[in-house]
């Protein structure tokens, strides 16, 4: 039994079920496209219905790029604003989930760039962000979001994959998010870290090697 | 061989119809490359098994409407600004009602009570803003329990903003010896920066 | 100097100026300056020893607020930190300590004498508040913040537009 199989507490599944990841064709209905077009027209209710669509997706992928639940809140609310303001740019016959992973990892980017320019800084930005530290109990959390079976032991594994997580660089790390957690192609994922498909692959193997190794170490050391 | 855009799409079974058969018959006696793809799909079994693909944020209807809010005052703000900063061009914005930019002060201003109202302090003075108050900042507290509200201060000229709802401060807090010291504001010529490549 | 120490001397001087460039994002373009404030009515020396006194300006301008009045004030740390053009920066005001920080960072020029700054208020390391202020010369945000010792805190930030003077 490998690593995977003793940590993974469900029956492994075959293959990626079918959809957007495995056919690299976009699962968004048509109403999304309508409610493109309205809010393109500025219809705030059309755009509401879209965040309310897409903010859940935003959010998870933007919390497991950064360290802190507040700021993944502020940068995700970032995303929608911003992606107001760019909709007059928005081509409709684009997949509008896609570009919106674009403009989050920008809004991802942008945040990570502007940290302290000083060295002495990082110590109290890394005490400060990390997660673990703040108090469960105070900060908004979205715990009450999370389904049953995250409920059981594997908040604790859970726990586990996302501080392995943050020891990746951020291109590996949202490699690896985009592909395996939020399911994106290999060509929407190129075309959200506007980069090649070859370089997406190079970072996907090397984040799962990584990764791999990491959990295996925090395994081990129960 | 397949090449290699070819492989990484077979890895994570985005590969159909006849590619997929071609090379799944070349990959048949390629035992790392099966084992790849086998670990990709264990991978994302295991992440998507314990991380959400998707999850509201906190307060998701104060997501939303903090969301219309704030674009709604950035275009507000920007012909006020276009007022300020242009010549002739700004003649025209003139035009806009008044009404309109009051209504909306008013909006904003009530947008800015951002604790769900089933954590809203009690209401006191400093709620009841005038129409004609200008847009005031907004106003994000995570933390349950605790309100902000905001005022322009003519007696102090300042702005002030009152948090209700926080915890005190432990007794136990000392200030620190050396909390009164000022310190150079330059930043340091030497510091680096660390510039990540996109 | 001949034609080729000046072709020289060209070029060294535009390697100094390539090495010279810094990320614009590092541009001073303010000063941040936070006050923590403990007003009280009742006994100040609650407070402990080391705590300064506050001018009579700022005593004057925080009691003419009915909010902010006390019957006494005294400051219990500052800080001065550059605003960078696109960088964030953070103040400890009652340093080492980190009961009290502060993380800013520049957003937009609004008019010529009004800027929009994000401004955070973390009290023991959560976040308390995150507010859009837009700062103007001599006139600060004023913070009511959390009890302590019978007296509240009030946090001042300042923004002084520009880089700050030369001290030499």
């Amino acid at each position: 039994m490998n690593i995977f199989q003793r940590l993974a507490s469900k029956k492994l599944l075959g293959p990626a079920e079918s959809g957007s990841a495995a056919t690299g064709k976009p699962v968004e209905g048509p109403e999304d496209d309508v409610l493109v077009l309205r809010a393109k027209a500025g219809d705030m209710k059309a755009y509401d219905e879209l965040v309310t669509r897409h903010r859940g997706r935003i959010y998870a992928m933007i919390r497991n790029m950064v360290k802190n639940e507040t700021d993944a809140w502020d940068l995700s609310q970032e995303v929608f604003i911003k992606a107001w303001q760019a909709l007059p740019r928005f081509e409709v016959k684009a997949r509008f989930t896609t570009w919106l992973y674009r403009i989050a990892h920008n809004a991802v980017y942008d945040f990570s760039r502007r940290r302290r320019p000083e060295g002495g800084g990082d110590e109290l930005n890394d005490e400060l962000l990390n997660r673990d530290r703040i108090d469960p109990a105070a900060v908004s959390t979205p715990s009450e979001a999370r389904s049953p079976d995250e409920a059981l032991a594997g908040d604790e594994l859970r726990e586990k994959i996302e501080s392995a997580l943050a020891k990746l660089s951020p291109e590996h790390r949202e490699a690896v998010v985009l592909k395996d957690v939020q399911g994106l192609a290999y060509k929407e994922i190129a075309e959200v870290m506007d980069c090649s498909i070859g370089t997406v692959m190079s970072r996907l193997f090397y984040a799962r090697q990584k990764l791999q190794s990491l959990l295996k170490d925090e395994y081990d050391a129960r | 061989m397949p090449d290699e855009e070819m492989l990484a799409l077979w890895v994570e079974d985005e590969l159909t119809g006849e590619s997929a058969t071609t090379v799944n018959a070349w990959a048949a006696s390629q035992p790392e490359w099966l084992a790849r793809r086998e670990e990709a799909r264990q991978m994302k079994t295991l992440l998507r098994t314990h991380l959400p693909v998707s999850e509201d944020p906190p307060y998701a209807d104060f997501f939303n409407s903090r969301i219309s809010r704030e674009i709604a005052r950035e275009a507000a703000v920007a012909p006020a600004a276009a007022t300020a900063t242009k010549g002739v061009g700004a003649f025209w914005r003139f035009f806009l009602p008044a009404t309109a930019v009051a209504g909306m002060a008013l909006c904003f201003w009530a947008g800015t009570r951002v604790v769900p109202a089933s954590h809203a302090a009690p209401q006191g003075p400093l709620v009841n803003i005038p129409v004609s108050a200008p847009l005031g900042p907004y106003l994000y507290t995570p933390e349950k329990g605790v309100t902000a509200a905001y005022y322009n201060s003519a007696t102090a000229n300042a702005e002030v903003i009152v948090l209700d709802g926080l915890a005190a401060i432990s007794d136990s807090f000392e200030v620190p010896e050396t909390a009164a010291v000022e310190e150079d504001p330059a930043p340091s010529a030497t510091a680096d920066i660390e510039t990540p490549s996109r | 100097m001949n034609r080729r120490q000046a072709i020289s001397a060209l070029a060294l001087l535009g390697a100094g100026i390539a090495s010279g460039q810094t990320d614009p994002g590092r541009d001073v373009i303010g000063t941040v300056t936070v006050v923590v404030y403990y007003g009280t009515n009742g006994d100040p020396a609650a407070a402990g020893p080391r705590t300064k006194e506050v001018a009579e300006e700022v005593t004057e301008r925080l009691a003419r607020d009915e909010r902010l009045k006390y019957d006494h004030y005294l400051e219990l740390g500052r800080d001065m930190i550059p605003l960078y053009r696109t960088y964030e920066n953070w103040a400890k005001p009652v340093k080492p300590s980190q009961e009290v920080l502060l993380r800013f960072e520049a957003q937009s020029q609004i008019s010529k004498e009004l800027m929009r700054m994000d401004v955070e208020l973390w009290i023991g390391l959560k976040k308390i508040l995150k507010t859009d202020a837009a700062m103007a010369p001599d006139k600060p945000l004023l913070v009511l913040g959390p009890e302590w010792r019978g007296g509240r805190l009030i946090i001042s930030v300042d923004l002084e537009p520009g880089k700050p003077k030369s001290t030499d």
